[in-house]
């Protein structure tokens, strides 16, 4: 037993750089989920039915995939469409877009939970601050839900 | 893509519902009786509860089912991989059931479970008619996500061995060089079965709004 906790030191340079791996992709992942999120969730709750139809497809879309097969997809499909990426570059994308969805749909309850007041009067006070006003709000009520939608995955 | 080809999916697909099912069968209620057992403080077991559920939820699926699968022979338990595929989702989706149900356990007012005792119902009897009926329907919204969850993640059963929607897809693409049609046919098989569950998740969300606007 011990002889073979001794092969995994030996070993440990792999581990860790799998170790590596997962948290810079995580990270980068969980970065980039959220700042598509940002651009995604305004679209999702547009006025303009197109634009909050295609987002409802995409978000609906990627909550019905299962995420291995999605980047199976990235990674051996895309190459059909003539975008090839290599097995860590088509990771993090997968990771990103997938995230993104969830992301957006996690923003999109937490500023319709938002009550409507501070919103009307961060747009009576001034128009270019009315955005800072909700989204500092939608952000920091929705970071554990979050927090919590990062692990869920294999 | 030949006809076999896609009844090879439809074969996954078979594998993939079946093991969601029976992962769904036996993880709700274990991950009641867990709750059941935190929210009664059992001294102890509690505890080991806690630590259970704890690291479950910290553990991938996929080094659960792997140490499963090639641990458990080592320790002279013989297993095969459906027997450990079905094991690891079941311990999963247990540990996340009982997060769930704990927290409509955390929200049941104790005033009623206090009037139920004051009328007399044995503990058996007010847990079934008084709490259960209440926290199922507080639950349910966060059971269903769960549900949907666990399919999504079904596909990780592959790496000892279990052939579901994904591992078949896979292995067509790379017997006729061509991935993209039968990745597409598995989404076309995932999609419903997901979208059936997330519906069904809005749709009970949106009557419980309902209910509570009339009352």
């Amino acid at each position: 037993m011990i002889h073979d906790f001794g092969i995994v030191w030996s070993e440990r340079a792999l581990l860790l750089s799998g170790l590596a791996n997962t948290t810079i992709l995580s990270a980068l992942s969980a970065v980039a989920a959220l700042l598509l999120g940002c651009i995604l969730t305004p679209a999702l709750m547009s006025k303009q039915r197109l634009v909050s139809w295609v987002a409802r497809v995409f978000v609906d879309g990627m909550r019905c995939v299962p995420f291995l097969l999605f980047a199976y997809i990235v990674y051996y499909g895309f190459p059909s469409f003539g975008i090839r990426l290599d097995n860590w570059t088509s990771g993090l994308a997968a990771l990103t877009i997938y995230n993104a969805a969830y992301m957006a749909e996690i923003l999109r309850g937490a500023w319709a939970a938002q009550p409507g007041e501070p919103i009307e009067a961060g747009c009576c006070a001034a128009t270019s601050k009315k955005f800072v006003v909700p989204s500092t709000k939608v952000l920091s009520s929705c970071s554990c839900s979050m927090v919590g939608c990062f692990p869920v995955r294999p | 893509m030949s006809g076999a080809d896609i009844a090879a999916i439809f074969g996954g697909a078979v594998v993939t519902v079946s093991l969601s099912l029976v992962g769904i069968l036996i993880g709700l209620p274990i991950g009641l009786g867990l709750a059941l057992i935190r929210w009664a403080n059992v001294p102890f077991v509690a505890r080991i509860v806690v630590l259970y559920v704890s690291v479950l939820r910290a553990t991938p699926l996929v080094t659960l089912l792997l140490l499963l699968f090639f641990a458990l022979p080592n320790i002279g338990v013989p297993i095969n991989p459906i027997s450990a595929a079905i094991l690891a989702l079941v311990m999963n989706t247990s540990a996340f059931n009982c997060e769930v149900w704990r927290s409509a356990l955390m929200g049941f007012p104790k005033d009623q479970y206090e009037a139920a005792q004051s009328v007399g119902m044995r503990a058996g009897q007010r847990f079934r008619r008084i709490v259960l009926p209440q926290i199922v329907r507080v639950s349910l919204p966060g059971l269903v996500n769960e549900m949907s969850l666990l399919i999504k993640v079904t596909p990780v059963l592959a790496v000892v061995g279990v052939v579901d929607i994904t591992r078949a897809a896979v292995r067509i693409g790379s017997e006729t060089y061509e991935p993209l049609p039968p990745f597409l046919v598995a989404i076309a098989l995932y999609a419903p079965i997901v979208f059936a569950l997330v519906s069904l998740q809005r749709w009970i969300e949106r009557r419980q709004l309902a209910v509570e606007a009339a009352a």
